[in-house]
């Protein structure tokens, strides 16, 4: 049984193509067959966070407008045999595509494919439109930021209107020390506003950064926090249960009581 | 032969149900005897009546109640009509007006009576189309406008409106911007029970919420409405309903 996944925001740059490329990544570790599809038509982003750029010869809109068959334009991952990305064009923008075009191609992917993990672009209009088209579920990435979580509440509406109901919900960029602090939101305050049901939260990690830039997903790196945190959710994807983990530079007494009883919340 | 006399308990008090065949003195015995043999179990607690089964007039009425009163240390709260439903006891017919009765038990029955007289309770007539529901919550974006009063039942986000002819009630989290009698009527409210809305508009009296947020916003239920062109919020209590109206 094959599943589409939208992994979408509202608002750009929380992180939705990073989480896109590692899920993607993820659930390929964990040997599914995954494609990534990159809805961000004239923005694209995917390919070169996966490392893929230089191998893009056709792109999604080929294949829609039939320039080429689905298996060209499918670029296979560098590590992982059972990992595809089919690329977003550049040269064109989001109106090259409609909402019914995208739900073919879904459902193309989906005699292929474990998972099909579209990166949808930032914004409500046709792109998002386009993403969402043919997903059955979708991931909702926020930061503990007022204005993130805003425009995360209007997708989930938006969302909710196309009957796409139990969205999932990932905190992304946590700071512990500035949570503890009481300068950050926490991520039960995030749900508390948002009142969807949590996949998971990634910490704040300056190895994303230099994962992005060399174009290899950090959930190749699992001894990091993000990594983890990642390839976690990935396994809730499938349907494993994961205990939460608690990011925690240092632990205090309540929490050291804590782990001496088992508690994983 | 069926009892002249049943005596059935309900969430209220008694449910005396009277044989149909059975002539009025047989019910006055049977009544008699039932209560009497169980003076001790009934006890002197306080109970609503409810005759069944047979109209009775306002006379045989009566009679009934002094014969439970002289059977039982029974104290009768009121009179259940029971063509009414239990649930929505809205008018006791009146039994006995404080004048008719004389002896002993006048105390008792006239404070029974000039309960219900002095103080009839009215059926509103709701009009049908009085307020609209929405199930759910809204989020930011979403929004609904009616030309009624709207309950909703979830909570309203952050950039959510809500704007009705009538009155607002949010059952859950208000923090969205409400607007309540916006043709103009200053006597809509808005109820909800965690009040913290951006904007608050009842007719053309504006508010918004505190610059200075408190750091946890305490969940009671509240009432917002127009009072000398400024918009009041209090904690709601029994004594508020008594001003407010619906409107259509």
């Amino acid at each position: 049984m094959s599943e589409v996944i939208v992994i979408t925001s509202g608002k750009g740059g929380v992180g939705k193509t990073t989480t896109s490329a590692n899920i993607g990544t993820g659930l390929a570790m964990l040997d599914k067959k995954v494609v990534l599809l990159d809805a961000d038509i004239g923005l694209r982003n995917l390919d070169v966070v996966m490392g893929l750029e230089n191998r893009i010869v056709y792109n999604v809109i080929d294949v829609i407008e039939g320039n080429c068959r689905l298996k060209q334009a499918l670029i296979k991952d560098k590590k992982y045999p059972n990992l595809f990305l089919l690329p977003a064009a550049q040269t064109r923008d989001k109106d090259a595509v409609t909402p019914e075009q995208m739900k073919k191609l879904c459902e193309h992917l989906k005699e292929e494919f474990d998972y099909i993990i579209i990166d949808c672009p930032a914004g409500i209009e046709q792109g998002f439109k386009n993403a969402i088209a043919g997903a059955d579920k979708a991931i909702v990435v926020t930061t503990p930021e007022v204005s993130a979580i805003r425009d995360a509440d209007r997708i989930i509406g938006l969302l909710e209107a196309n009957d796409l109901h139990d969205s999932r919900l990932i905190v992304n960029r946590i700071r512990v020390d500035m949570v503890k602090r009481g300068d950050m939101m926490s991520v039960d305050d995030v749900i508390e506003i948002l009142a969807i049901e949590l996949i998971g939260t990634i910490p704040d990690d300056e190895n994303i950064v230099i994962s992005t830039n060399n174009g290899d997903p950090i959930v190749n790196n699992t001894s990091c926090p993000a990594g983890k945190a990642y390839f976690n959710i990935s396994k809730r994807i499938i349907g494993h249960e994961v205990p939460f983990m608690e990011f925690q530079s240092e632990k205090g007494l309540f929490g050291k009581l804590r782990s001496i009883m088992g508690f994983n919340n | 032969m069926k009892d002249a006399i049943l005596i059935k308990g309900n969430k209220y008090g008694l449910t005396i149900i009277i044989n149909d065949q059975v002539d009025f003195s047989t019910i006055k015995d049977a009544l008699f005897k039932k209560l009497n043999d169980s003076r001790k179990f009934f006890g002197s607690s306080k109970v609503s009546l409810t005759f069944e089964g047979k109209i009775l007039s306002t006379e045989e009425q009566k009679t009934l109640i002094e014969i439970i009163q002289s059977a039982s240390d029974l104290d009768i709260v009121c009179i259940i009509d029971s063509q009414l439903e239990l649930s929505q006891v809205l008018e006791v017919k009146s039994v006995t007006s404080p004048t008719e009765i004389e002896n002993k038990n006048t105390n008792e029955i006239s404070n029974v009576s000039s309960m219900h007289i002095e103080k009839p309770i009215k059926t509103q007539i709701i009009p049908e189309n009085a307020a609209i529901f929405h199930k759910g919550t809204l989020r930011s974006g979403q929004e609904i406008i009616a030309d009624s009063s709207i309950i909703v039942m979830g909570n309203v986000h952050n950039g959510a409106t809500v704007a009705a002819k009538g009155n607002v009630i949010v059952i859950g989290k208000l923090n969205g911007c409400v607007h309540a009698g916006k043709d103009g009527n200053a006597t809509a409210f808005v109820v909800a029970l965690n009040m913290s809305p951006t904007q608050l508009r009842i007719a053309d009296v504006f508010g918004r919420s505190p610059d200075k947020k408190g750091k946890k916003i305490i969940s009671i239920p509240q009432i917002a409405y127009v009072e000398d062109e400024r918009i009041i919020i209090e904690n709601i209590n029994r004594n508020i309903y008594e001003n407010l109206n619906y409107i259509n």
